[in-house]
């Protein structure tokens, strides 16, 4: 008897054990409410009438009283380390066979991207995007502030999906402390094709966090700079 | 000068001990031992599937698609193969150390006054000298095949860096936290997200980072090599297969290091040519 309730104790601690760890896990991820498109009817296409939806998205330069960024879970913990983040969630959720089309209202400071392929867009509809109503196809390469960069999750069976578009520089001067912020963001809308339902990732592709090579902090962290992408 | 008293031999003492053979013969009569060497056989015909089915589980994604990956798989197959007896004998003694001599409810302890195990010298000389000759097979296979696929993924000359042959495609792979690009230096310098390559041509990539370290892996190319920032690291092969594989990162580098891959399209030369020449690429070579 005293064998057995030896054993069963034993069981009990490590099942609790255990249980504290995921619990732990889970209130501490950080994970993002999701943010779902919004449906904007139908577009005619030369292959048809395509489901069309709108997203919108803000990148801040920092947490403020008037936003106070992500506070989900352990993301709480970094509100006050002047992070840079996209509001309001990087949790996303985007329908299935249709055209999205994204307006990203841009904050924020930047500067010379590393990588010159990052200044220019891919994978929207026609290869384009509007900055404050103008259409281009790239950026000024040294006058980046951050990227929206969608690309592959390594699941079986889901389309190929990569889309990647700059979002210029503001202007130091122009951003200040930016609290509150400016009036005048940089306006990024583009669209583009979802195919079949898949996850996918995305994150900046420009240097923005701390650490090596500031690629640490918020490009590390889902609610700042990282998130995904749901096609369903 | 005294004499040296030299001991005689003394003559060696008479001895009942039976041939070799006959010892042979006697020790495989054993009841244990056929026991054993029949598990051996029986675990070594279930074990021997593996060497197919690993290269079939290798194989789903579409390769090999170079000589490099046919060599890495061949040495795969090969060493599986030859360690198939050495792991069947290794389970059937301790299948039937367990079960064999497995003591009952109400058996008597072991009799501490058992005679000593002693060495047996054939038996010694048996496993020391299998497992030696098996050791310098893998050791001299894995030498040859590991200088021949050196040469093969090296294409570059290793004092200018230069590729080794005129015809040969350049390509500057940059890893970044979490994607990768893809720059054609010949070809007005192309940048694509997907790496395109043209089937039975010689590719040289020049590898860097400009983040953390990253590791360029071309999976069905049976290629790697890390990706240092500041550092440009080189590597090399000949696709010959069309078709479309993997791209990963195999060095831990972040949040997002297990999405991060790409696909490689394998192409004829001249839709190679078309593809660069659409996204304003020029050949230059």
């Amino acid at each position: 008897m005293k064998r057995f309730l030896v054993a069963l104790v034993s069981v009990l601690v490590g099942a609790g054990v255990v249980a504290g760890v995921a619990f732990f896990a889970s209130s501490t991820s950080g994970e993002p409410p999701l943010l779902v498109a919004e449906p904007a009817g139908t577009v005619d296409t030369p292959e048809g009438p395509v489901n069309a939806a709108n997203l919108e998205l803000y990148v801040y330069p920092n947490s403020s009283d008037a936003v106070p960024g992500p506070t989900e879970g352990v993301n709480a913990l970094y509100a006050s380390q002047g992070w840079p983040f996209y509001w309001p969630s990087t949790t996303l959720q985007v329908p299935a066979n249709s055209l999205v089309t994204v307006t990203i209202y841009q904050y924020d400071s930047g500067g010379k991207v590393f990588n010159p392929f990052w200044a220019k867009v891919h994978g929207t509809v026609d290869g384009t995007m509007t900055v404050n109503g103008k259409t281009v196809t790239e950026v000024d390469p040294t006058k980046v502030a951050h990227t929206f960069t969608v690309h592959q999750y390594p699941e079986s069976g889901q389309p190929y999906l990569f889309v990647s578009v700059p979002l210029p520089d503001l202007g130091a001067n122009a951003v200040g402390n930016a609290d509150p912020y400016v009036d005048t963001p940089k306006e990024v809308t583009f669209t583009f094709r979802t195919g079949a339902p898949g996850t996918y990732v995305w994150n900046c592709e420009f240097p923005c966090g701390d650490q090596y090579q500031e690629f640490g902090g918020p490009m590390q962290q889902r609610g700042w700079m990282s998130g995904t992408l749901e096609v369903v | 000068m005294a004499d040296t008293m030299i001991p005689a031999e003394e003559p060696e003492a008479p001895t009942n001990r039976p041939p070799a053979m006959h010892r042979l013969r006697e020790w495989l009569s054993r009841r244990y031992v056929r026991h054993i060497l029949i598990i051996t056989v029986v675990v070594g015909f279930v074990l021997l599937p593996l060497c197919w089915l690993m290269l079939a589980a290798m194989n789903q994604s579409g390769g090999p698609a170079s000589s490099i990956m046919q060599d890495i798989q061949q040495t795969i197959f090969v060493f599986t193969l030859v360690s198939i007896p050495i792991t069947s004998f290794v389970f059937a003694v301790l299948l039937y150390s367990l079960f064999g001599w497995k003591g009952k409810s109400g058996d008597a302890p072991p009799n501490n006054d058992n005679p000593a195990i002693r060495t047996n010298a054939v038996a010694v000389i048996t496993w020391t000298a299998t497992s030696s000759l098996l050791a310098g097979f893998l050791v001299v296979w894995g030498l040859v095949e590991l200088a021949d696929i050196t040469a093969d993924s090296y294409g570059s000359t290793s004092a200018t860096g230069q590729p080794k042959t005129e015809d040969a495609l350049i390509v500057n792979v940059t890893g970044q936290q979490w994607v990768w690009t893809f720059e054609y230096p010949q070809y007005d310098k192309v940048a694509t997200d997907v790496l395109y390559l043209p089937k039975d041509r010689p590719v040289l990539f020049n590898v860097t980072s400009v983040d953390v370290i990253h590791n360029f892996w071309a999976v069905e190319l049976g290629i790697k090599i890390d990706a240092n920032p500041g550092a440009i690291t080189q590597t090399g092969v000949t696709p010959n297969k069309e078709g479309t594989f993997n791209v990963r990162c195999a060095e831990l580098c972040g949040l997002h290091h297990a999405y991060m891959e790409t696909k490689i399209e394998v192409l004829p030369d001249q839709a190679f040519t078309t593809l660069m020449r659409e996204n304003g690429g020029g050949q230059t070579r």
